[in-house]
């Protein structure tokens, strides 16, 4: 009885994470030099991702069909990895100043890493559920981690109890799904609909189940009661990997479990994704305007660029998909380029207010600059990289009949405006208490210059990025 | 062999029980312990499916398995978190944990 | 199937009936003599100290938290034993690891001084 397509070169980017995640965790008991987990795990990063290309292009199935190296799990990973090591980045001073525990943080940032990378490639709900958990667990701990500040652990057990409630939710769904189907594998789930299972109230419950166990993952209203909470209290920098990456990895286990597994149910869950939709951005939207404090801020107008990304599972065609995929790729680097600034001024002494922005632009005209494009690319103005994802997301709504959706869209990129520019005012218009310049660390003006190049180019070549992203939506 | 309805309406009112837990209780570790039987209740349906549609194939049980020990897991964490809390203001009920809102 | 439930049925009887009565010839045979010492605990013949329901050290909890985790994953044991000799070399390497990665959270709790009393 031996394991079939034992594949370790397939499965070696997981293999080189999990042992840099070990690596940390001993490092971190050995050494007083932590800066040395950011360049092991940074390290660890690049490693994962070079060890990527062997697999590139290849679709397989391997160990025991578990693990599913497709190009879809290829883009994902790529945005997962590039998400960590921005994490890594931004983390360095604020991870210093805090005095957190820095072998901890590191480790489980990595570990929750290779959660997402399970989440997104493999078609069996078991490892599914293994992926979101590890994601979900190291989160937790995350979250929780700035001890000494009451927010940060309130967070944290919020963040836990809803999150495994849910998670009960989501295992309740599978547990109906594999009822009814017979199987845990996303393709045989498929064929057991195909074959007339999709008729059973039975399944149709399940896929309730799962619709919201994931929707509550990516924070969709009316699921989306942990969310900014969470963000709020969180270490700026696990705020800005787990709106990015976590919600990224939510995505993804959408799209397996939905396009892949449930296509028989596609009238009613295409139904339901839309009105998540279009609830999910408005209330963002709406809610953003009032918020005073700016991760607040962050985390409502991550709900409603959440509503933004459903509008492709509510098309459910191979372009709504090639949409999603590209607007999450921008999403995750403007949205960590925005947190990069606003850890800055953090570390620089001054709060998470809004106010504590007046003057950015005399204090740091690069950071100040910086984050009015990310934002230029939330709103969705051209010639960013958002504008071009709204777009695709868009035409992809027209394309498939569905006008009313990307009406919806273009009024709340609309309604969206106001609260971006309000940040925008307070740094360019109004002075600052304290007039020195902020002085920025190398690691935060690494990460804003990548995340600036990526937003920026992204807007001026859209088209080679879309057509891969095209491509690798047509392997789901 | 108890029949098939009868495992899966225990499971079935088990996971009600266990919801209802989640949304009234207002203390963190009752709270936690309603989860718990939601987990449970999914582990009957799994062990429940599994001995119905593939008494030969482990995957129903092996499921089961792994759902344990992540509830394990699970719980571990959120005690250390609860333990914190707990230090912090002798008070684990979650009205009361009130920091963060709008 | 009926006739079995009857099986139970009458067993709970039995057992009911058997205990009530044992206690009632008990309670018409025993002599009285009721006195206070007779109500309290017994600690071994020791005179009891304190309340019944102490405060456990905070520390009892840290080790209850990783017993709790190692105790668990052991279950994965069970059903690698029942296959290990189908499995071979393969299957003991593959459990070696998974035992080593525990290790390593041993290693982590004993370097942060989570297994010391103080």
């Amino acid at each position: 009885m031996a394991v079939t397509g034992m594949n370790f070169t397939l499965l070696l980017p997981e293999l080189i994470l999990v042992a840099t995640g070990i690596l940390l965790v001993l490092l971190d008991l050995f050494t007083e030099q932590k800066r040395v987990l950011v360049y092991a795990g940074l390290a660890g990063v690049l490693a994962s991702l070079l060890a990527l290309i062997p697999g590139f292009g290849t679709t397989a199935s391997i160990w025991a069909d578990m693990i599913q190296v497709d190009s879809l799990a290829g883009f994902f990973k790529i945005v997962f990895l590039a998400v960590t090591a921005l994490a890594l980045l931004v983390s360095l001073e604020y991870v210093e100043r805090r005095q957190i525990q820095a072998g901890e943080f590191y480790a489980l940032l990595i570990f929750a890493t290779v959660g997402m990378f399970l989440m997104a490639s493999s078609l069996n709900l078991l490892v599914i559920y293994l992926g979101l958990e590890l994601v979900a667990i190291a989160s937790y701990a995350l979250v929780g981690l700035l001890k000494q500040d009451g927010r940060s652990v309130e967070a944290s057990i919020k963040y836990l109890l809803v999150s495994s409630a849910t998670s009960a939710v989501f295992l309740f769904g599978i547990s109906l799904v594999y009822g009814t189907t017979g199987s845990l594998a996303l393709p045989q789930i498929a064929q057991a609909l195909a074959a007339g299972a999709a008729s059973q109230p039975v399944l149709f419950a399940g896929m309730l189940f799962l619709l919201a166990g994931l929707a509550f993952k990516v924070a969709a209203f009316p699921f989306h009661m942990w969310a900014p909470d969470t963000y709020e209290g969180s270490p700026t920098p696990i705020s800005a990997f787990l709106i990015t990456g976590a919600e990224a990895a939510g995505f993804a286990a959408l799209l397996r479990v939905f396009l892949v597994g449930l296509p028989g149910l596609a009238d009613a869950w295409t139904t339901i994704f839309a009105a998540l939709s279009v609830l999910t951005m408005t209330y963002g939207n709406v809610t953003a305007i009032s918020q005073t404090k700016i991760k607040r801020l962050m985390a409502y107008s991550a709900i409603a660029q959440a509503g933004y990304v459903l509008v492709g599972l509510a098309v459910a065609t191979g372009q709504g998909t090639a949409a999603m995929l590209y607007y999450l790729l921008v999403y995750a680097f403007m949205t960590v380029g925005a947190f990069a600034v606003i850890i800055l001024v953090a570390n620089s002494g001054a709060g998470e207010e809004i106010s504590d922005f007046r003057g950015l632009s005399q204090r740091s005209p690069f950071f100040a600059w910086a984050l009015v494009i990310y934002f230029l690319s939330l709103i969705g103005i051209p010639p960013t990289a958002g504008f071009f994802g709204k777009l695709n997301l868009f035409s992809a709504a027209i394309a498939a009949d569905m006008t009313w959706l990307a009406v919806v869209m273009v009024i709340n990129s609309v309604i969206s405006a106001p609260y971006y520019f309000k940040v925008i005012r307070t740094m360019f218009l109004e002075e600052a208490a304290e007039a020195e310049p902020v002085r920025a660390p190398a690691s935060l003006t690494w990460a804003t210059a990548i995340t600036l190049v990526v937003t920026i180019l992204l807007g001026l070549v859209p088209d080679q990025v879309y057509s891969w992203v095209r491509l690798v939506a047509g392997a789901l | 062999m108890v029949p098939l309805p009868y495992v899966l309406g225990l499971a079935a009112l088990l996971f009600s029980l266990g919801l209802y837990g989640v949304l009234t209780q207002r203390n963190a570790v009752r709270i936690l312990m309603a989860i718990e039987l939601m987990l449970n209740s999914v582990n009957l349906n799994l062990v429940g499916f599994a001995r119905y549609l593939e008494p030969d194939r482990p995957g129903g049980q092996l499921f089961a398995i792994f759902v344990m020990t992540v509830a394990a897991a699970e719980v571990a964490v959120a005690l250390a978190i609860i333990l914190v809390i707990a230090h912090r203001r002798d008070d684990v009920d979650i009205d009361k944990i009130n920091l963060l809102k709008w | 199937m009926v006739i079995n439930y009857l099986e139970v049925g009458i067993f709970a009887l039995v057992a009911v009936a058997f205990v009530a009565i044992t206690l009632a010839i008990g309670s018409l045979l025993r002599p009285k003599n009721p006195y206070a010492n007779k109500l309290a605990p017994y600690e071994c013949g020791e005179i009891p100290v304190g309340d019944g329901q102490v405060r456990f050290h905070i520390r009892y909890y840290i080790f209850a938290l990783v017993f709790l985790v190692f105790d668990v994953e052991i279950i994965f044991l069970y059903p690698w034993a029942v296959v290990l000799e189908q499995l071979g070399l393969f299957g003991l390497v593959e459990m070696l690891i998974f035992l080593g990665l525990l290790v390593v959270g041993l290693v982590y709790a004993w370097r942060k001084k989570v297994l010391r009393w103080v």
